[in-house]
């Protein structure tokens, strides 16, 4: 060999610059050897995920929503609001809006009027401009719903999917109406809201709230009802779930990182198929000849690089029941192509 | 042996992670040919030198690079004897890990490629005579094996990677 040591360490250090043992790392580190330090606890796998969205989520719900509400509550108190009416489309027919036949909870059922039908009251050539000071709620709903359907992405939440709270604000003292505040809140209870303030004079839209708001949702409350329906149909483990019901469940709760195939994508047949293709190392390596697997498909938000990856689970000794096994293989393939690209080995020393 | 106060123990580690970090990652992504696993293989190494971390700080442990290079190559190997991952190759030649390669020179490339691409024990020596700047007698030490193994070791990997660089 006629590379110097010098030359071989550069060329390593050339050619994985990019590697390097990053913060990210060192927390990594340091919250083990925390856990080491700490008294021994047992480990929860199957929970620990879900407690570290709750935790993700409960804080952005904090700064998402408590804090633009407080602002808006201490705003309002300031000027004196008055609540005209809650108008709540709490739907029954909600979970028929996915394909899925969606436990069906209920929300609690107030003076129930859906949007859809509140709409329909207000003719749809109704003039845009109410010229009367106190305009009416269903313009006021209708303004919205413009709004709404205008800037934000009805492909993952319909109009439909949310309760509508109408609420007027006075200037302190004075009888005129200042603004109309119309609040769309997601029926999911998954923490999505948008809200629209409106001019009753001259029905313009002085502001809204950022659209991602109403789409990405910001808490996933497993003590709810709803939720908890879910998880008594499905199984305690959600990436057991049919693929069809997965993808719903996290259209409503998880901003839709698990979604059905696309067209021109690999479907759930193909990739079993090329799973197969590595069924046979998986038997001859637990020496069971049973391997339960499940299949998920992350959307390309999952991922730095945008692309869609399938994610089979593996599990030796056939379908998992209430408990996951210590040791499990996830297999990843890639959803455009239905590639073959990874597998990773998760065991309780899996950090 | 002197008791040490938990801010102790985590100041030494942080010492450590930052000096030899970096060489520690590199090292495991060469051997195990996957960015998440090196990753992985790299924050077990210090998790499990924390656990001697004592020794370091009275130093008992006189040569702090050869005892953490050898955790790590040890980790590596536990990684690669697992019983998954040896009917499961998630090794990955070079060009397709997720590294930003496009700035690094065609040879330096090639010659990490060579590296990668020898067998364990000989990966052992070339990674720690020549990448961790330790001479043969410590690399005998680290790997456990007399100075004349280590030698013709690294005479072996020395013609296998340049045997490989003719081949490219």
């Amino acid at each position: 060999m006629n590379n110097t040591p010098h030359d071989l360490k550069n060329a390593i250090d050339e050619s994985l610059g990019s590697v390097h043992f990053n913060a990210q790392d060192m927390r990594a580190v340091l919250r083990q050897t925390r856990a080491k330090d700490a008294p021994q606890r047992r480990r929860a796998p199957a929970r620990k995920k879900r407690l570290r969205l709750d935790l993700i989520a409960a804080a952005a719900s904090i700064v998402l929503v408590v804090a633009p509400v407080t602002i808006f509550a201490l705003r309002a108190g300031m000027r004196g609001t008055t609540d005209i009416k809650t108008i709540t489309a709490a739907h029954t027919g909600a979970a028929s809006l996915g394909e899925t036949d969606a436990p069906s909870v209920t929300p609690a059922q107030q003076e129930d009027v859906l949007p859809a039908e509140t709409a329909a009251q207000t003719p749809s050539n109704a003039p845009a401009v109410s010229p009367a000071a106190s305009m009416s709620e269903s313009e006021a709903i209708r303004i919205a719903r413009a709004c709404f359907e205008e800037n934000c992405d009805t492909g993952i939440f319909t109009f439909e999917e949310y309760t509508v709270d109408v609420q007027s604000a006075f200037d302190y003292g004075a009888d005129d109406v200042r603004h109309i505040e119309v609040t769309l809140t997601s029926i999911y209870d998954n923490g999505c809201f948008f809200r629209v303030s409106i001019d009753p004079a001259s029905g313009r839209v002085l502001s809204f709230s950022t659209p991602k708001l109403a789409t990405e949702p910001t808490r996933l409350n497993l003590e709810s009802d709803e939720v908890s329906a879910w998880y008594a149909k499905n199984g305690a483990f959600a990436f057991t779930w049919p693929l069809e019901e997965q993808a719903e469940f996290s259209r409503r709760y998880e901003g839709g990182m698990i979604r059905l195939p696309r067209e021109g994508e690999a479907d759930e047949e193909r990739i079993a198929n090329r799973f197969a293709l590595h069924i046979d190392e998986l038997i001859a390596l637990t020496g069971d000849h049973v391997i339960g697997y499940y299949i998920t498909l992350y959307d390309g938000k999952a991922y730095a690089d945008g692309q869609a990856r399938y994610q089979v689970y593996c599990f030796p000794g056939g379908e998992i029941e209430d408990q996951l096994p210590d040791a499990y293989m996830i297999l990843t393939f890639l959803a455009g192509s239905g590639d073959f690209e990874s597998s990773q080995l998760i065991s309780p020393e899996t950090p | 042996m002197a008791a040490y106060t938990k801010e102790m123990r985590k100041e030494a580690l942080v010492l450590m992670m930052q000096r030899y970090g970096d060489s520690v990652k590199r090292m495991c992504c060469v051997y195990l040919h996957d960015l998440p696993s090196a990753e992985d293989a790299a924050q077990d190494t210090f998790i499990k030198a924390y656990d001697h971390i004592d020794q370091i700080l009275s130093q008992e442990i006189q040569n702090e690079k050869a005892w953490l290079m050898r955790i790590a190559i040890n980790t590596c190997k536990d990684m690669l004897r697992s019983s998954w991952m040896r009917r499961i190759d998630k090794r990955k030649p070079i060009e397709e890990l997720p590294l930003s390669t496009s700035y690094a020179p065609e040879e330096s490339l090639a010659l990490t490629q060579a590296v990668m691409s020898l067998p364990p024990k000989l990966k052992d020596i070339i990674l720690l005579h020549y990448y961790q700047d330790m001479n043969l007698r410590t690399c005998a030490e680290v790997l456990g094996i007399s100075g004349a193994t280590a030698t013709r070791w690294l005479q072996k990997a020395q013609a296998k990677i340049r045997k490989e660089l003719e081949r490219s």
